[in-house]
């Protein structure tokens, strides 16, 4: 007489893989925060000629000296370095220039910097001159 | 007369497609997703009160904290940044080209990729936080 066995049923539980799978979906939904980019577009110029420079600086182009310490802004006038204005400031001279509403070659501010200033700060300035429709115009000391 | 009861139909809700629905959303939202290429690179933003939301970029510069230049997150030669966006931006020049730099870099760091992205004639956005 054989006695035989009974097999074991072999079975995976697959009925709560979907809860484990929604579970992980909800999860991640709510954990998962979208990070929208944040900056400002800016008008960067390609160098221009020396020349031209000098022309900008006669007209008495707005001019922004980037310094470690301070911010140094005037209208080009040669004989001085500019006055000293806070980054708030330096928005109200030049939202009185109204820039935004002149043509492009107007609308120049010439930016000077030292070389030990770092980005951002000059980030600071940049946006700020962007904001108030300014375009920036780089200028490298020969 | 005896009174019959009636059979219960058996009432079943089929699940087993579920776990399929929840992977095929997982893999959909996996796909559909935008990973940011320059995820791994460290720079620190710039903060600036004049600063909005922006468009995605189309190219994405970034300078990090060891001054090193990556263009759409591989890293550059300082020397060839100008034809690694120019390749990158190709023909849609209207699509802005983000330019992250870490905060603490001097002039002499960050001013060859401000040069570089004049010359290429495009749009340039300059990526910072709101503070």
């Amino acid at each position: 007489m054989r006695n035989r066995k009974e097999r074991a049923k072999a079975e995976i539980e697959t009925g709560s893989f979907s809860d484990i799978s929604f579970l992980l979906i909800i999860f991640f939904v709510l954990t998962t925060t979208f990070e929208k980019a944040t900056g400002r577009a800016v008008d960067i110029p390609s160098a221009s000629p020396p020349d031209q420079q000098v022309q900008a600086e006669e007209k008495k182009t707005p001019t922004v000296n980037i310094m470690a310490d301070k911010i140094l802004f005037g209208m080009g006038e040669q004989e001085s370095a500019g006055e000293q204005v806070s980054l708030a400031e330096l928005k109200v001279r030049l939202m009185k220039l109204n820039l935004s509403a002149k043509p492009e070659k107007e609308r120049m501010v010439i930016v000077e910097m030292a070389e030990e200033v770092d980005w951002d700060r000059y980030f600071k300035v940049v946006t700020t001159i962007a904001q108030v429709g300014g375009v920036v115009a780089i200028v490298e000391e020969q | 007369m005896p009174i019959r009861k009636r059979k219960r139909m058996d009432l079943v809700l089929p699940t087993s497609s579920m776990g399929d629905i929840a992977f095929l959303l997982i893999i959909f939202f996996i796909l559909a997703s935008n990973f940011m290429k320059s995820a791994n690179i460290e720079a620190e933003k710039p903060s600036s009160q004049e600063v909005d939301a922006i468009d995605d970029a189309q190219v994405d510069v970034v300078i990090d904290k060891n001054g090193k230049f990556y263009v759409q997150g591989v890293e550059v030669d300082r020397n060839l940044i100008e034809s690694a966006v120019q390749q990158a931006v190709g023909e849609h020049r209207d699509k802005p080209v983000h330019l992250l730099v870490d905060k603490n870099l001097q002039k002499k760091d960050f001013m060859p990729a401000i040069e570089a992205l004049g010359s290429c004639g495009v749009k340039v956005v300059l990526v910072g936080e709101k503070k």
